[in-house]
């Protein structure tokens, strides 16, 4: 038995180390332990300062011992640029053609050296440009064949299609770009991690039981394992070997902590859960047998207060991004 | 030795006195006395210059619009797309640095700074102060990593030196000014030698390169073609080392001008460039620290090899330990 599994009366903070992680009481005012270094919560202390410091324990006002469980934000990252709002777009867009106006004429000189074929090829299927387009208070201003009251417009020469290659077909060929809204959009299917190409993702798991089925993933720290030791193991116990993962640091990046039950528990008195943050890059999570998983969902953080109730998102909400 | 007035005014002299001692003494020299600067302060010896002729009223606009105003002749369009990297830095890296550079408990770290003298001597007086143990400048302190100060890329410079330009002409830097501006989209600016050494045939003021700096989405598109386009395609690229940086966050490499070329502006005219110039690049960036510059730059997908450089920052645990033996004992 280590310390954390001492029961309510005992006063763990005043042994030094573990006082950080088996808090007082709330009602004492106790500091949050937000970051608590997981390396200390798995304590070896022996027994014997246990037994110095239950004498001095014994008189002291009941206090709370938590079970300490160390959960999962697995987001996937946006794959394409956040869609622009018509405001940005019009902005863009008037920036761009802005640009276009003010930019220098096309040194036509510098790419296409004169008296070359391809000098003549590109002239010959230049427009020429109009100098009586006379509009009010305003006279053509004509530098090297441009119009410089307006961007310049290029027409690039036809390519020779005879002496074309398979590879230079490929280069000429019209990019497509793939469609920003994807086959799991269209079917909604919230277990696919081809949905919402430009938001970031996050993993929530649903388990049978009759409230708070949904949550993030978590999974007690056991005696002698470190905060991502338990992380990498609930990943695996949790959502199979199918996936490439990044823990981006040992620091928890959320925190919720909640009262048990007193029919429910008698070992805690509630759980404190350190949330760390994944990325997952490829693979699929698979739900396992044995993990009590009946279901699971990849969603956006607008999504997420659906499916969870208010204080649990209250916990989760800074931590999750916006895109 | 009598007072010499007209030099040295006396206690009682007023500003006006040294009015008149100075036209006094401009009557006598060559100065012209109708100089186009003025001074705004009281001290005299700093005058500002302005162009006389700006001073009429059809300037008037010109010159007091901004250069950020559409309706300024210096306006430059910049943000005429969105920024690819820019947004994946946004909603991807930043937050994650933020959390991979936390420290628990972090406090600032002092940087070298110039050491009083102890006073022992009458000549101390006044003596400026003596230079950083271990170094010959201050160095800044390092502050605590909060949301304000994610590490992030500011901007960066590209400079090319020009051996022929030393060798054979001037004019051989001009080429790659213009594959410069050809690459990076902004102006490059010549670099002209600051001293004569007659061994190199390099006299002082000559043109040996260029030079341009690029910010904003300029530079995050060619960082993008740098790093996802030229660098991959060079044979014997492993990644920037470790080595590289200057300590306060700012990573340099070079490009040989084997590399250059594939750039895509240079690729695909390569006949207009017979002689192509090597490139220094340096990113930099608001990280304090280079190991935190190089984290923010390798999620671009820099990489980069080689033992990583322990630099002589104390510790916040030396710290903790100085602290305790002062009888500061932290709490948490």
């Amino acid at each position: 038995m280590t310390l954390r599994h001492v029961p309510g009366p005992l006063r763990p903070h005043t042994i030094g180390l573990v006082g950080r992680l088996v808090q007082p009481a709330r009602r004492q005012g106790g500091r949050s332990i937000g970051t608590a270094i997981a390396e200390e919560i798995t304590t070896e202390t022996g027994s014997g300062l246990l037994s110095s410091t239950t004498s001095s324990v014994a008189e002291s006002p009941a206090s709370q011992a938590f079970k300490i469980m160390s959960g999962l934000i697995l987001c996937r990252q946006p794959i394409v640029t956040p869609e622009l709002t018509p405001f940005e777009r019009a902005y863009y867009n008037y920036q761009s053609e802005l640009q276009k106006r003010l930019m220098w004429t096309f040194p036509k000189w510098f790419y296409y050296p004169e008296g070359t074929l391809a000098e003549r090829q590109y002239s010959s299927v230049q427009p020429t440009v109009d100098g009586n387009d006379r509009a009010e208070f305003e006279r053509p201003d004509i530098v090297f064949n441009r119009d410089r009251r307006s961007k310049q417009e290029i027409v690039f020469p036809d390519r020779d299609v005879e002496r074309e290659t398979e590879e230079s077909a490929k280069i000429y060929a019209k990019i497509e770009p793939r469609p920003r809204i994807t086959e799991a959009d269209k079917t909604n299917d919230f277990r696919s991690l081809e949905r919402k190409l430009d938001r970031t993702l996050y993993l929530l798991v649903k388990k049978d039981r009759q409230a708070n089925e949904w949550k993030f993933p978590a999974a007690e720290v056991l005696n002698g394992e470190t905060l991502t030791g338990a992380a990498k193991r609930l990943l695996l116990d949790t959502g199979g070997p199918g996936m490439n993962t990044w823990l981006v640091s040992n620091t928890p990046a959320a925190y919720h902590h909640y009262p048990y039950k007193l029919e429910d528990n008698e070992k805690y008195d509630g759980a404190k859960i350190f949330y760390l943050k994944s990325r997952i890059f490829a693979g699929t999570f698979v739900p396992q047998k044995g993990s009590g998983i009946i279901d699971y969902a990849w969603l956006t953080k607008d999504e997420i207060p659906d499916y969870i109730h208010k204080g649990y998102w209250a916990s989760m909400a800074n931590a999750l991004s916006k895109q | 030795m009598a007072a010499r007035p007209h030099l040295r005014p006396s206690a009682g002299s007023t500003y006006l006195h040294t009015l008149q001692h100075q036209r006094h003494q401009a009557l006598h020299t060559s100065t012209p006395l109708s100089k186009n600067s003025i001074s705004i302060v009281h001290p005299i010896h700093h005058r500002i210059r302005y162009k006389k002729n700006q001073l009429q009223p059809a300037y008037k606009d010109i010159l007091q619009t901004p250069k950020w105003d559409t309706q300024s002749h210096l306006f430059k369009p910049q943000y005429t797309q969105q920024s690819r990297l820019e947004e994946h830095y946004n909603t991807t890296i930043a937050p994650d640095l933020l959390l991979a550079n936390f420290v628990h408990n972090e406090r600032v770290i002092p940087g070298r700074k110039r050491q009083e003298w102890d006073g022992s001597s009458q000549y101390h007086i006044n003596r400026p102060r003596r230079a950083p143990a271990g170094s010959a400048v201050e160095t800044p302190d390092i502050k605590q990593r909060t949301f304000k100060n994610i590490p992030r890329l500011e901007a960066i410079w590209i400079h090319a030196f020009v051996r022929d330009a030393v060798r054979v002409n001037q004019e051989r830097a001009l080429p790659t000014m213009v594959m410069m501006q050809q690459i990076t989209g902004k102006k490059p600016r010549p670099v002209y030698s600051k001293a004569t050494v007659m061994t190199w045939r390099l006299r002082k003021n000559m043109m040996v390169g260029a030079k341009v700096k690029i910010q904003g989405p300029d530079m995050y598109q060619f960082f993008a073609t740098l790093v996802e386009v030229v660098l991959p395609r060079i044979k014997e690229f492993k990644g920037i080392e470790n080595t590289s940086g200057d300590m306060f966050g700012n990573i340099s490499f070079g490009l040989d001008p084997a590399d250059v070329k594939w750039f895509p502006e240079v690729e695909g005219n390569p006949e207009l460039w017979p002689n192509l110039a090597g490139l220094h690049i340096t990113l930099v960036t608001s990280a304090q620290t280079d190991p935190e510059a190089r984290t923010m730059l390798s999620a671009f997908g820099l990489p980069f090899v080689g033992k990583e450089r322990l630099h002589n920052v104390p510790s916040f645990e030396a710290l903790e330990a100085i602290d305790r033996k002062k009888g500061i004992v932290y709490n948490y």
